[in-house]
């Protein structure tokens, strides 16, 4: 009779602590997957939220490019400088980093909010050839991007 | 039990998730729509001393007020104490009737569909005789417009 009693007991501690591993596991997961998907739906919810236009590029100088950003998005562009550029004969466009040495871009501006414009500066490491179609691209931090085509002057 | 209880988890956290996302998407379409709705056209330009004024008509369905979310855009030759030297300037929004340099303003308030408007722009340096301006206009939108010539 108590060899019965210690197995019934033995029994339930080990079903309390089975389930409670199970439901440990369980809330784990969910807080992972529940994560996952919130982030997932914010990520697209920004994605949506963010659009940018190229409103206007000439050059400035034989080696200097100016252009025109707008925000015609929802939500502020944050981190400008992470963004990536493209520029190059038509067709041959190439990333360039952001300040360092030719080729290059710039801005003074750290954030672009809804509405706002503001100018980037692309030097180019050859002398631009007059009467040439460049194009320029701007990629947002998070993938939303904006052409521009002009001939040089 | 513990089944039901991930299910109901599960459920609720996708329909918050779901929540933001339609949020987004409505938000997403509503501006679409509007920049689909907008239009503007440039129709002249004159000069009135070193400032621009531009004439303007909404061609589109939407109300244009939010000028200070407007880029316009200027490239043109000035004609700095005689020698012709290139100046491309983005110009700022001000409500004061007197623009200073850089500045623009609008002469007859918003811009409803179907009405004509004027835009005083005020250049840093007069333009140089007989050289092409070219003036860029984009609403908050995002559409916008161009004109080029002697004005």
């Amino acid at each position: 009779m108590p060899g019965e009693v210690l197995n019934e007991a033995i029994l339930i501690i080990a079903s309390v602590v089975l389930i409670g591993a199970l439901v440990g596991s369980v809330y784990v997961s969910i807080t992972y997957i529940g994560g996952a998907m919130t982030q997932s739906s914010l990520h697209g919810s920004q994605k949506l939220l963010t659009d940018v236009q190229i409103d206007f590029a000439t050059n400035i100088s034989s080696t200097i490019i100016s252009a025109y950003l707008q925000n015609t998005g929802s939500v502020p562009i944050q981190d400008i400088q992470l963004s990536t550029v493209y520029f190059g004969l038509e067709n041959q466009q190439l990333p360039i980093g952001f300040g360092g040495p030719a080729p290059n871009w710039n801005t003074t501006a750290i954030i672009l909010n809804p509405g706002q414009t503001i100018s980037i500066n692309i030097t180019s490491s050859s002398t631009l050839t007059a009467n040439q179609f460049y194009s320029l691209m701007y990629v947002t931090p998070n993938g939303i991007s904006a052409s521009y085509t002009l001939q040089v002057a | 039990m513990v089944g039901l209880s991930t299910l109901a988890s599960m459920a609720l956290i996708y329909q918050k998730s779901q929540d933001v996302y339609d949020s987004a998407l409505q938000s997403y379409h509503e501006t679409q729509i509007q920049s689909d709705e907008t239009a503007i056209r440039v129709r002249n330009i004159t000069l009135s001393g070193s400032n621009l004024i531009i004439g303007l008509t909404n061609n589109g369905s939407t109300n244009l007020y939010d000028f200070r979310h407007f880029s316009i855009i200027v490239d043109y030759t000035a004609n700095l104490n005689g020698s012709a030297t290139s100046s491309v300037e983005q110009y700022n929004y001000t409500t004061s009737s007197t623009p200073s340099a850089l500045e623009w303003v609008s002469l007859g308030g918003i811009l409803l569909p179907s009405e004509f408007v004027r835009f005083e722009i005020a250049l840093p340096a007069p333009v140089f005789a007989d050289t092409n301006v070219l003036f860029v206009i984009t609403t908050n939108f995002g559409p916008g417009a161009e004109w080029q010539g002697v004005p």
